[in-house]
């Protein structure tokens, strides 16, 4: 029997053994089982040509007296794997991944469709017009006749649900060009040519059109012959026609729908209020049957019925004579990202806004002071740890909180129960801009169109922290826009929406999407 | 004429009736006297091409040439070496000629004319009659002159002068360099010689080291010594590195990519769901960051599921789990230990990436167990193809150069069995023309051209088939004519192959010699295709493809030709723009590697410039190459300018998977070892050329002439053929008992100082550090006190320092 001390290099030690040559290599392993602990059966000892096998004959390996020999291995259970599986976007197909992919897709520009292209982007904002198109397909799929006597405007509509479907299962930017097809064949305008080109269009007709179309396909299948357009995009005007000229003449009182509310952009039109407010106070020329002749009456319109999307039109296209051209007014005009129109209101739907609009303003004003207040007891934690600053901090939060909660209630108490049960219309009358459609350019028939549409919240966090967890500035948390220019989609600053204001030929709003802040 | 005294002036005119006189008068003392006066006057006569100095110095021999002064001894000087030509030509003795050169050598070395010594010896090709004639005072300017003259030399006197200047460093001592010149000699007996020239264990220990750098393996007896030259402790002195540099902090791949800084973000959705082409970008990145460094923080995790090694998919997965041995590279044993776990994974890729990563982490460092070999030989026979290929990989990797013959032995037998895939048969070539290489090894010669001659025309066609072709070329890796036959037997293989061979193996054998006649054959090579392509079209585009892959070779055998010197490197990046211009396919594909290449971890401003240019070719497949070749040129720099182009890139390129994963890939390259190492094949003061570092980057930039169909398809393990060119560009001085120690040293830009008078300096701009210092390219440091005494000539990767006995004290 021969026994001689070797060197175990093991994981940085060393250990010292002594190894029985006659033994075969399985002692050995036993040997380091009990010095580290490693299952003998995942031992790995390196030895000259090869490994340490069980049956190794020690003899055979030549070993000299305190020669060090490596041994591989761990103690303990072998490593896990996860238990499931990781998905890698190679492995997804399309749709997963654009049901996974928050950033919306573009559309592809098929020739001087940009205007259509930031309409459909637009219209898109409001998701309640997709539901309701999903909702069309039952009902018409067996009122053939009902469609053909439309000329083909069901068609226009059911390409339009088409269109928004397929936009959800797509990662690349969407080529319309079902919807293009049927929309010149429905609108022969859309598809007048110049020099063997397609005409750009101007997107507030496009807007208009299709809206029309879809309105009066929806209400035909809708079971309550009132569609996604009339209950949510149309409100009322209250409209009282008076003679300026005569006090005989009766002041014809009246109602009208609209579908927008429009901008008239006058040498002294600063703000969006200005445009709107002088749109809805009008002379006109017009037969006065008391005077027998054509004399100037005032027409005034007051709202008498809010919707839930508000559409603003800039009437920024007028018809230039001396030049042939639809042409623009380049003027600076300034909107809000918040809407207040209540003074636009007849006097009862006023009395019943203003109240909600109030507590809306005072609610809000709690949370903020409320997010202050938080903000002030972390800074003060961060400061110094006296417990009972701390206490009182986060005792005024919790006072805060139920005050909130009440203010939140008396909000909901607030609002007119007439205006809760009309299903669409405004309840504030307090409105936050979603959406712009914007126009680059001199003229109507030239430029650019892109659509602008607000992040959620949801959205705009996740981009915020990201930023911040890039380790940017956390600069103020101003919310984000996406941009839509054609088939490009990104994310752009809040200050490129305020700088579409006009003022020069770069992208200035034409249409504006205001959506009703809810209670 | 200035040095002629004035009444030789005078009789000038009277020049030929004088030596009309020599004939006519009796043989004797005063016809030799006349026969001197002659001698000097033919110098004025010089334009007549009859070498009359020259004739009668030879009828009147003298003792004392020098009494005519210098002009006179430079103008013999030049007619020897016109006299010795033209006999040359006639086949007549020039015994004579050789005596009076041998007698104006020491007066030339005596009046600091080393370089008109040097080349009278040169043109009369006795360089080897040198080394007497040297003392210490004038071999230094001697054997620099020399040394920087062996690029410019055609063989073979450049491997006479390498061989005489080797002789005379050692003879005066100068062990270093003359360990130096025996490894560009690659001769094991010269550096055999070198080591039994002294018995001071300490500068064997310094020759060690040196030898360690260029992977050179010897077996020595000392086991201190051959611990040194097994390169066991460098894990430990790059981490001393590391920790006193204070960046042992392991970093992410976020940390390299800044992706906050880049223009486009993808929107709030960014990250939502993991691509596994960019997890994979990121398993190498984090790989190639914190290369050596032991530590990192997706891989090496206490919980193993966690580990993002499961972040991978297939293939990627074997990349991966390599990549922690890249992590722990030079550390075998901890290595090994970490790796050991995944050996048991039921994941088969894992399993591969485990073995693959036994052989990288052996890459340049010697185990006295051999561990890799002990525990990859079982695989190499496995019937699954990626446990197989890492095998094979692996024993490359970690055996690079040392001409293991039981290596030989287990791979030989892949090669020449027909039935194995060309896959498995070519990695089997390059791995041991990687362990060969430079070697004419002639068993495996025999082995490859076999195979290529065997094979029916569909394996041979096989796109793994390149590497086998490599294989060949390694083993002759800086040979030079040694090549000669191989060349000749390839060109009876009709299949394309033995043509890209061809190219392959005369590229490699002339590696880093300058060789202009070679540049000029490769240039002719890649301007053949404009007149033969119309007629191609026909064919498809996959024969096209390795049809025109001789080109692709040429053009990166300019790089790898010209590399070895500057001026020739520079023209060659001229040449490159042209054929940007006028190349097409595998031409335009491999030029952003060459001139990647010829610039490896050197970020010269107007090279990366040009690549960022390319890297926005409308052929994807040259801005990938470009872009890989960007991190190659700034390969463990740091480079702030080049982060930031790849950072354009990387937002340029955020929709295109494939330039995007290479734009990752470059910047976890630039970002090498965090700034600490290089990827340059040269290495003490840009003399040598390690044919190690070379072949491995070979074997990636062969593999990126087509890059879509390894790299990026699912080969991309190949990246890790880097591994063996990985070196830290550190400088530690460590004292008698290897300990790292510090000293001050300057460090700055080298300056050329061959031929130049007195003591020039070495340096400019140079700043003060204390050691442990990164050396950037170019730079060359130098002990700012004499406290010590370094015992190598290059202060460059791992120095030992004396204390200097005769250190002048200071009042």
């Amino acid at each position: 029997m021969t026994v001689i001390p070797i060197v175990i290099r093991h994981s940085g030690k060393k250990y010292d053994v002594e190894v029985d040559l006659d033994e075969p290599g399985e002692v050995l392993k036993f040997q380091l089982y009990s010095l580290t602990g490693v299952d003998p059966d995942r031992q790995k000892i390196l030895v000259k040509g090869g490994q340490l096998k069980n049956d190794t004959d020690l003899n055979t390996l030549g070993l000299k007296p305190n020669q060090t020999l490596m041994m591989l291995g761990t103690a303990g259970d072998l490593p896990k794997e996860p238990a499931t599986k990781m998905t890698f976007v190679e492995d997804m197909t399309d749709q997963q991944l654009a049901q996974t992919s928050k950033t919306p897709i573009g559309l592809v520009n098929l020739g001087n469709t940009c205007y259509l292209n930031s309409t459909l982007q637009c219209l898109r904002l409001m998701p309640e017009l997709s539901e309701e198109l999903n909702k069309f397909e039952t009902s018409t799929s067996g009122a053939v006749a009902a469609s053909i006597s439309l000329g083909g405007r069901s068609t226009l509509t059911k390409s339009l649900r088409d269109l928004y479907h397929d936009m959800k299962l797509q990662t690349n930017a969407y080529f319309p060009l079902p919807f293009l097809q049927t929309l010149r064949l429905v609108f022969p305008q859309f598809a007048e040519q110049e020099e063997g080109r397609y005409k750009q269009q101007d997107a507030e007709e496009a807007w208009s059109q299709i809206l029309s179309v879809v309105n009066a396909s929806l209400k035909q299948s809708s079971p309550t012959a009132q569609s996604f357009v009339d209950k949510y995009m149309t409100g009322t005007f209250s409209t009282s026609m008076k003679c300026l000229e005569s006090d005989v003449e009766p002041v014809v009182m009246g109602s009208e729908q609209f579908l927008k509310l429009d901008c008239h952009i006058t040498g002294e039109t600063n703000f969006l209020k200005n445009g709107l407010m002088a749109s809805l106070k009008e002379t006109i020329e017009k037969n006065s049957e008391v005077l027998g002749r054509n004399a100037q009456f005032q027409l005034e319109k007051k709202i008498t019925r809010l919707p839930k999307y508000l559409t603003v039109h800039f009437m920024r296209f007028y018809w230039r004579r001396d030049t042939g051209k639809k042409s623009k007014i380049l003027r600076k005009v300034t909107f809000p990202f918040e809407l207040d129109v209540s003074d636009l209101c007849e006097d009862e739907l006023r009395g019943k806004l203003i109240n909600v609009r109030d507590k809306v303003r005072e609610l809000r004003k709690a949370k903020e002071e409320n997010v202050r207040a938080a903000k002030r007891a972390r800074t003060i934690l961060a400061a110094d740890d006296v417990s009972e600053d701390v206490g009182a901090g986060a005792s005024a939060g919790e006072k805060k909180e139920d005050e909130i909660a009440k203010l939140q209630a008396e909000v909901e108490a607030a609002v007119d129960p007439g205006l809760k049960t009309d299903e669409g219309s405004s309840v504030t009358g307090l409105y936050e801009l979603i959406g712009v459609i914007s126009h680059q350019g001199k003229s109507a028939d030239s430029g650019h169109y892109q659509c602008w549409s607000k992040l959620d919240a949801a959205e705009s966090a996740s981009a915020a922290t990201e930023a911040r967890a890039m380790g940017t500035a956390a600069q103020k948390e101003e919310p984000k826009w996406w941009r839509f220019n054609d088939d490009k989609v990104s994310i752009v600053d809040q200050t490129k929406i305020e700088a579409m204001a006009g003022g020069g030929e770069s992208d200035s709003a034409l249409i504006l999407l205001y959506r009703s802040i809810e209670v | 004429m200035t040095a002629v005294p004035k009444p030789l002036k005078f009789l000038r005119p009277h020049y030929p009736d004088l030596t009309a006189l020599y004939d006519k008068w009796p043989v004797g003392e005063l016809q030799n006297a006349l026969a001197d006066v002659l001698s000097v006057l033919g110098m004025t006569y010089a334009d007549n091409n009859k070498r009359d100095s020259l004739r009668y110095r030879l009828l009147a021999p003298s003792d004392e040439i020098g009494n005519w002064g210098h002009e006179y001894v430079r103008h013999l000087a030049l007619e020897i070496g016109e006299e010795h030509n033209v006999r040359v030509e006639k086949e007549e003795s020039f015994d004579e000629l050789m005596g009076l050169a041998l007698q104006i050598v020491p007066f030339f070395l005596k009046h600091n004319a080393e370089a008109d010594a040097v080349d009278l010896l040169l043109e009369l090709e006795a360089i080897e009659k040198l080394p007497p004639f040297v003392d210490k005072d004038t071999y230094a300017r001697v054997c620099l002159y020399m040394v920087s003259c062996v690029n410019l030399l055609p063989p073979p006197d450049d491997m006479a002068f390498l061989r005489t200047a080797y002789e005379i460093y050692l003879s005066q001592g100068k062990l270093t360099q003359a360990m130096a010149l025996a490894i560009r000699l690659d001769d094991h007996e010269s550096m055999r010689a070198v080591f039994s020239a002294t018995d001071d264990v300490l500068v064997h220990k310094q020759l060690a080291f040196i030898l360690a750098r260029q992977q050179i393996w010897l077996s020595l007896e000392n086991e201190e010594v051959q611990e040194c030259l097994s390169n066991s402790r460098l894990s430990e002195y790059f981490l001393f590195l590391a920790k006193e540099l204070n960046i042992m902090d392991p970093k992410v791949p976020e940390d390299i990519y800044k992706s906050h800084l880049e223009h486009t973000r993808g929107g709030p959705d960014a990250g939502q769901v993991d691509s596994a082409k960019q997890n994979l970008a990121s398993s190498f990145v984090n790989s190639f960051v914190n290369a050596g460094f032991g530590k990192d923080k997706l891989m090496i995790v206490d919980d193993e599921a966690s580990s993002w090694v499961y972040k991978n998919k297939d293939a990627g997965m074997l990349s991966a789990t390599a990549g922690i041995a890249q992590i722990l590279l030079w550390n075998v044993e901890q290595g090994l230990q970490d790796l050991d776990k995944y050996m048991y994974s039921s994941e088969e890729y894992i399993k591969a990436g485990s073995l693959l990563g036994i052989g990288i982490v052996n890459a340049s460092v010697h185990d006295e167990s051999d561990p890799a070999l002990a525990l990859l030989s079982e695989y190499v026979e496995n019937r699954s193809v990626p446990l197989r290929i890492s095998a094979i990989i692996g024993l490359g990797l970690s055996y690079a150069g040392s001409q293991r013959q039981d290596v030989f032995n287990l791979l030989q037998p892949l090669i020449a069995d027909t039935s194995f895939s060309m896959q498995i048969a070519s990695l089997a070539a390059l791995s041991l023309g990687l362990v060969f290489v430079g070697s004419c090894n002639a068993d495996i010669t025999e082995v490859i051209l076999q195979t290529l001659m065997e094979r029916d025309e569909t394996q041979l066609s096989d796109k793994w088939g390149r590497f086998m072709s490599l294989g060949l070329g390694l083993l002759y890796m800086g040979k030079q004519d040694a090549a000669d036959v191989i060349i000749e037997t390839l060109k009876a293989i009709e299949h394309p192959i033995g043509r890209n061979t061809n190219v392959l193996v005369d590229i490699c054998s002339y590696a880093g010699t300058g060789n202009v006649l070679k540049i000029q054959n490769l240039l002719h090579l890649c301007s053949e295709r404009a007149e033969s392509e119309p007629p191609k079209e026909g064919e498809n585009a996959s024969s096209q493809k390795t049809d025109d892959l001789y080109q692709g070779y040429a053009v990166l055998g300019l790089a790898i030709i010209a590399m070895g010197e500057d001026i020739g490197s520079e023209m060659v990046l001229r040449q490159f723009g042209h054929l940007m211009h006028y190349g097409e396919g595998s031409i335009r594909r491999a030029v952003p590697l060459a001139m990647g290449l010829i610039s490896a971890s050197n970020p010269q401003m107007k090279v990366f410039d040009t690549l960022s240019r390319y890297s926005h070719d409308s052929d994807l497949d040259v801005a990938v190459n470009a872009i890989f070749s960007m991190g190659l040129v700034g390969a463990g720099t740091n480079n702030a300018r080049l982060a930031q182009l790849l950072r354009q890139l990387a937002s340029y390129y955020s929709k295109e998977a494939n330039s995007l994963f290479m734009v990752r890939i470059a910047q976890g390259l630039v970002h090498l070892g965090k700034g600490t190492m290089t990827l340059s094949p040269f290495h003490t003061e840009r003399q040598i050329l390690s044919s190690v570092s070379l072949a491995g980057m070979l074997a990636v930039l062969v593999s990126l002439i087509d890059a879509s169909s390894f790299v990026l398809d699912t080969a991309h393990y190949l990246l890790y053929f880097l591994t063996p060119s990985i070196h830290p560009r550190f400088l530690i001085t460590l004292d008698t008992d290897l300990k790292p120690i510090q000293v001050n040293v300057r460090v700055g830009q080298a300056v050329d100082t061959v031929g130049q008078a007195g003591k020039p300096k070495t340096i400019t701009g140079w700043v003060t550090h204390s050691t442990p210092v990164l050396l950037g390219h170019g730079e060359r440091a130098e002990l700012e006190d004499d406290e010590y005494v370094a015992l190598t000539s290059t202060l460059e990767g791992l120095v030992i320092l004396k204390k200097n006995e005769n250190k002048v004290e200071e009042e």
